[in-house]
């Protein structure tokens, strides 16, 4: 990685991707894990408040003292079995998109997670880089843009 | 460079540990890490290697040893961004791993 090189490299470092295979699991029924809160609180590890609509809120209180995620829905859409959302602590004023979807395999269902940051993001879909202040992770991402 | 190797250098688990090691306790040797975590020394060696084929981290002779760093200094952040939030997915995809392997709870 070479530092002042163009941003593609922070689409790469800066997302993070986890599959997770339920074997014998029909995608409904996976689907039901994201759609309904409190399935999905269970897992996220809080309690969820989400309204499942675009710019609809959502929020998340972490068990124990693990603090809070505020935010909105960008998709719900149950169709796909896809949500994305996006979501920041309440003390930053940067956020980052997370995307859940599912995959029907001859195996079972595919659990697709993805974190973003908005500098990749951004960039993926091609709208410019503002000037980001240099703080924690897109401090990276101002050096390479 | 592409960021291909760093990619695939942070796929796997044990070298995001490393990482996040050497990026929040700062700059160690292999035995010091195999000591601190429950790895071998041979493993550890292997994967700071990777690590090092993808410029995560540089080595430095220190004495008998090398001293491995993460570097540069803003590659730590996005490091250790990678590495905490990679593993509360870790764990939160155990958790949903378990609402389906075990009888159906809810």
């Amino acid at each position: 990685m070479e530092l002042g090189k163009a941003g593609k490299e922070t689409v790469v470092i800066h997302s993070v991707e986890r599959d997770l295979l339920l074997p014998g699991v029909e995608p409904e029924d996976a689907w039901e894990s994201v759609a309904d809160v409190e399935r999905l609180g269970d897992w996220l590890g809080g309690e969820v408040e989400m309204d499942p609509v675009p710019g609809g809120d959502f929020h998340i209180r972490f068990d124990g003292d693990a603090g809070e995620r505020v935010g909105f829905v960008e998709e719900m859409d149950a169709e796909a079995q896809r949500l994305a959302f996006w979501w920041r602590r309440p003390e930053d004023d940067v956020s980052t998109r997370v995307e859940i979807s599912l995959e029907e395999t001859d195996e079972g269902t595919v659990v697709r997670v993805v974190e973003t940051s908005p500098m990749a993001t951004l960039d993926c879909i091609g709208i410019p880089l503002p000037g980001f202040r240099a703080q924690g992770p897109t401090a990276l991402a101002l050096v390479l843009a | 460079m592409s960021g291909e190797p760093v990619f695939a250098a942070l796929s796997d688990a044990t070298r995001r540990t490393l990482l996040t090691r050497l990026a929040d306790g700062g700059p160690a040797t292999a035995t010091q890490l195999a000591a601190e975590l429950p790895i071998t020394r041979q493993a550890v060696l292997k994967h700071l290697e990777a690590l090092r084929d993808a410029r995560l981290v540089t080595s430095a002779r220190a004495g008998r040893e090398v001293r491995y760093t993460v570097t540069p200094e803003p590659l730590a952040d996005a490091v250790g961004w990678i590495a905490d939030v990679g593993g509360q997915w870790d764990s939160r995809l155990a958790a949903l791993q378990a609402q389906f392997s075990s009888p159906r709870a809810k």
